[in-house]
């Protein structure tokens, strides 16, 4: 038994005294910086248009030109941002100068080739079978090389939205590997370059790229290592390392950046955001996307019942009236933080007519408006409106307004299941009872809440008044989504795809896109997409709530956080793609 | 002995078909494994039903069932959707070796498991080889002292322990040894990876990285392990050949390690047999929170990514090992017990 005790207890110090050399920090000559990354691509493709995938060409694989979270355009491999002509035959020709001297990774120059074979692997799917190529091929009428550094291309009809990224041109592919690999294998499927898996070394020409870093080695599982590009032009990035490290786990994330195994932790959830800004030496930070979470109405006459409200949202004062009763500046700092604005219009804010104007918190406007549309206080019970100034009154005891007898209550409203999203709910829902209207809240599975009207989706099939949820807006282009905006896009049996359950439908608006769909980029554009944003404005069906930020974490000890904060993106915004302007903590 | 380990993996061959049956029909079930796709305005409902066709899952589910055995180089579709079959499939199928390629990796599977496999063999082995130690050791300490407050104590911690769900103990281990005694300024374990990011990859770094996924797997084992030997231990000590070799004077120690532990640890053999299979098939909730690069990290990864070859190859093999081991359990018990004699 002695033994057995000794053996414990050797166990035990072996333990302890491993832990202790693993604690003790290596002495470092060179900086390094360790970002955590929740999810790990599958490979390297350039077509992999992956939201993680993204993440790591950030570092090594720029595009012609990049956006900031401004969606200011600016150049990054091309000289300047090009302008679209129209040619003879009414197409638009886009030409594209390259900056002079740019150079791959190995030290080869990027010239026109190199754009070339990206267009080439884009129009031609035996090049590469296994990957998308959107609508380019469908897009793009034909590409012509000019000289060295000089290329056009020439989209079939008017096409202003040729700088978006769906159809841009590219020049990811260093023309000198792959064409050799073009030449030998006749398809890229089988190229190392985009297979994935685990690699060491630079040398093995695996990623070969445009950008301050390039990727040296993939453990498989665990993480990547960058090392600063040599023929980068560019501003010399401060850090000689990079290490990306995949850490799927939202509490393991924190428990790397609380413990110092990572540096840098981003697109956390917002209720995270105290934990992160107890840790020692961390600084955090939001920066706002391109999303917003909004309040939508379901404004037509598709769902309507006596049961939840009758036809009152198919009113547009009422729907008005909603927003009005809404504190939404108060709740977006008190729910989410400081900073962090209550969008005016769906579109991006660059793109807003300048007196486009924001529906104000306005208790005794709200319900002015409600009265005018016939929806009455009959026993008079709602509270004085400097009871309410704060927005977040306890109103719980009011009973809904009426409108010959059809009260304005149970209207069903839906959301996905999600701490934020759910304590919006609540107030939002508290909020509307110091106007008399009465909610039902609901909470339901993302997959039944969008899922389409075939697989009888709730938002779909009409079993739903109000909703809080987030949609896309593409950042660069004004235009909309047929099926979501279009009077055309109203689901119905005759209509399974369509997706505009809301039912905004004004025909002026149909047209008005159509028109911005087909007007080069100048002041007549200009003035159709300052009407276009001012009718779907006017429908009321959509009150923003939140601009959807991007969180992020910092060790102050090793990075300057301002820096970081000035040259990082969002997601689907260009994350670290100004890395190089980081400086290290002093 | 011949004749029954032949019978025996007859026996597992209709059962290893059974298995993957309800797994292929289940995995096909899950959807669309391109579904996600439809979010990506780079790729368009073309470019996805191209991909689908692609690789065969456009096919009949019967007919893909046949082409995951047998392969579908014999087979051709409808590539340039011409309304006329076209290409040749590329596969060969599982009975000729080829175990089909990732969707999610566009790689052959096997090369993806062996990305994963033996870091799931290094944390698979340290936490079996703890788990048999800690285990066989605590059980017989406690079977030495029955009822003892000790036993009890033992016994209490071994049911609480038993109890707890792996990613109790696992968070658990990391609020105790890596967060709160950082926080008290003691040397702290680390909690992600299988190396230090910054470090040189060596192995004082693995074994480090190793101590908190391994106690997390280990501690339930352990647990277990204990209860097992130490009631088996008692049955052994209590018997008549125990007390008649105390009565011949014999050494305690002997009569405890020589006597009483070699018989009570042959029922130990089975179950440490069956366990192995679970500890080299990846611990799914260990690997995710140490984020540990494992075969369970890519259960879960191709599960969320519905990645049907991967899974696929996955469940065939532990459903192979766990036939496996068990038939070598039995040999084994044979081996040790003269008594035992299978016809």
């Amino acid at each position: 038994m002695k033994n057995m005790s000794r053996f414990t207890v050797l166990s035990v110090l072996l333990i302890a005294a491993l832990a202790l050399g693993g604690a003790l920090a290596t002495a470092q000559d060179e900086r390094v910086i360790v970002i955590g990354v929740e999810q790990e691509p599958p490979n390297l493709w350039p077509l992999n248009n992956l939201t993680f995938g993204g993440v790591v060409e950030s570092f090594y694989g720029l595009d012609l030109w990049e956006w900031s979270v401004d969606r200011e355009i600016y150049p990054v491999m091309a000289a300047e941002i090009p302008e679209a002509v129209l040619t003879d035959e009414g197409d638009t020709a886009v030409t594209i100068t390259l900056r002079e001297g740019l150079q791959w990774s190995d030290g080869t120059a990027i010239t026109s080739a190199d754009c070339e074979l990206w267009h080439r692997v884009r129009t031609t799917p035996e090049l590469a079978t296994k990957y998308g190529r959107g609508s380019y091929p469908e897009d793009v009428k034909s590409f012509e090389v000019v000289d060295d550094l000089t290329f056009t291309v020439t989209y079939n009809g008017v096409f202003p939205d040729y700088l978006a990224a769906i159809s841009q041109p590219e020049c990811k592919y260093p023309g000198h590997i792959f064409q050799a690999i073009l030449d030998a294998e006749g398809s890229l499927d089988e190229a190392t370059y985009f297979t994935g898996g685990g690699f060491e070394g630079v040398e093995s020409g695996i990623t070969v790229g445009y950008g301050p870093y390039v990727v040296t080695e993939w453990n498989i599982g665990e993480g990547m290592t960058l090392v600063k590009n040599e023929f980068w032009q560019g501003n010399e990035p401060a850090f000689d390392r990079v290490i990306l490290r995949f850490i799927t786990d939202d509490v393991q994330k924190r428990n790397a950046m609380r413990n110092g195994e990572i540096d840098i932790s981003f697109n956390w959830s917002d209720d995270t955001q105290p934990e992160y800004a107890a840790m020692e030496n961390v600084e955090t930070f939001s920066v706002l996307g391109v999303y917003s979470d909004a309040l939508w109405i379901r404004s037509g006459e598709n769902g309507v019942s006596a049961e939840h409200g009758g036809e009152a949202l198919m009113d547009e004062r009422v729907r008005r009236a909603i927003a009005h009763a809404i504190n939404r500046v108060f709740f977006a700092e008190q729910l989410v933080g400081p900073g962090i604005p209550a969008p005016t219009s769906w579109y991006p804010s660059v793109l807003w007519p300048e007196d486009l104007p924001f529906l104000e918190y306005n208790v005794a406007g709200a319900r002015a408006l409600l009265d005018e549309a016939g929806w009455v206080d009959t026993d008079g019970d709602e509270p004085a409106v400097e009871d309410v100034e704060s927005g977040m009154a306890d109103c719980s005891g009011v009973t809904p307004r009426e409108n010959d007898g059809v009260a304005l209550a149970n209207l069903r409203f839906v959301t996905t299941e999600n701490t934020l999203r759910n304590n919006y709910q609540l107030v939002i829902g508290e909020a509307l009872s110091c106007v008399g209207i009465g909610v039902d809240i609901q909470i339901i599975p993302a997959t039944t809440l969008f899922a389409s009207f075939a697989d009888r989706g709730t938002l779909t099939t009409y079993e739903w008044d109000l909703a809080l949820f987030a949609n896309s807006a593409d950042p660069l282009t004004p235009t909309s989504d047929a099926d979501s905006y279009y009077c055309s896009g109203i689901p119905s049996d005759e209509n399974p795809d369509g997706f505009n359950p809301w039912q905004f439908c004004n025909p002026r608006y149909d047209e008005v896109d159509q028109q911005i769909r087909s007007t080069l980029p100048g002041p007549e554009r200009d003035e159709l997409i300052a009407e276009a944003v001012r009718l779907k404005f006017e429908g009321h069906f959509w009150h923003g709530l939140r601009l959807r930020n991007t969180w992020f974490a910092v060790n102050s000890a090793v990075v300057d956080p301002e820096s970081v904060r000035n040259n990082v993106g969002t997601l689907a915004a260009n994350w670290f793609t100004g890395i190089e302007n980081w400086v290290p903590a002093e | 002995m011949t004749q029954y380990i032949f019978r025996r993996i007859l026996q597992a061959i209709p059962l290893l078909i059974i298995v993957n049956i309800i797994i292929f029909f289940l995995l096909k079930a899950a959807g669309d494994p391109f579904a996600y796709l439809a979010l990506e305005p780079t790729v368009s409902e073309e470019d996805r039903a191209y991909l689908r066709r692609s690789l065969g899952l456009d096919d009949p589910v019967p007919l893909q069932f046949v082409h995951w055995y047998i392969g579908d180089d014999w087979f051709m579709r409808d590539l340039d959707f011409d309304g006329e079959p076209d290409t040749f499939g590329q596969r060969e199928g599982i009975l000729r070796g080829d175990l089909g390629q990732s969707i999610r990796y566009n790689r052959p599977v096997t090369d993806v498991i062996g990305d994963f496999l033996p870091n799931t063999i290094i944390l698979g082995t340290s936490a079996l080889i703890t788990t048999v130690i800690f285990g066989v050791a605590i059980g017989v300490f406690s079977a030495l002292r029955p009822y003892t407050w000790v036993d009890n104590l033992i016994t209490t911690l071994s049911f609480v322990t038993f109890s707890m769900p792996i990613f109790l103990i696992a968070l658990l281990g990391v609020l105790i040894f890596s967060v709160t005694f950082r926080e008290l300024g003691l040397p702290h374990l680390p909690t992600s990876g299988m190396y230090d990011p910054r470090g040189d990859r060596s192995f004082d770094e693995l074994v480090v990285r190793l101590i908190l996924p391994t106690i997390s797997i280990a501690a339930i084992g352990i647990a277990r392990y204990a209860r097992f030997v130490r009631s088996s231990m008692l049955e052994v000590i209590n018997s008549d050949y125990i007390r008649t070799a105390r009565a011949k004077g014999l050494n305690e120690r002997r009569i405890v390690y020589l006597h009483a532990f070699k018989n009570a640890s042959i029922p130990l053999i089975t179950l440490i047999a069956l366990d192995i299979p679970f500890y080299f098939s990846g611990a799914v909730v260990t690997e995710t929170i140490f984020s540990w690069p494992g075969m369970g990290r890519l259960f879960i990864q191709s599960l969320q990514t519905l990645d049907p070859p991967v899974l696929l190859v996955f469940t065939l093999f532990t459903a192979v090992g766990v036939v496996l081991f068990q038939l070598i359990a039995d040999i084994i018990y044979a081996w040790v017990d003269p008594r035992i004699r299978y016809t």
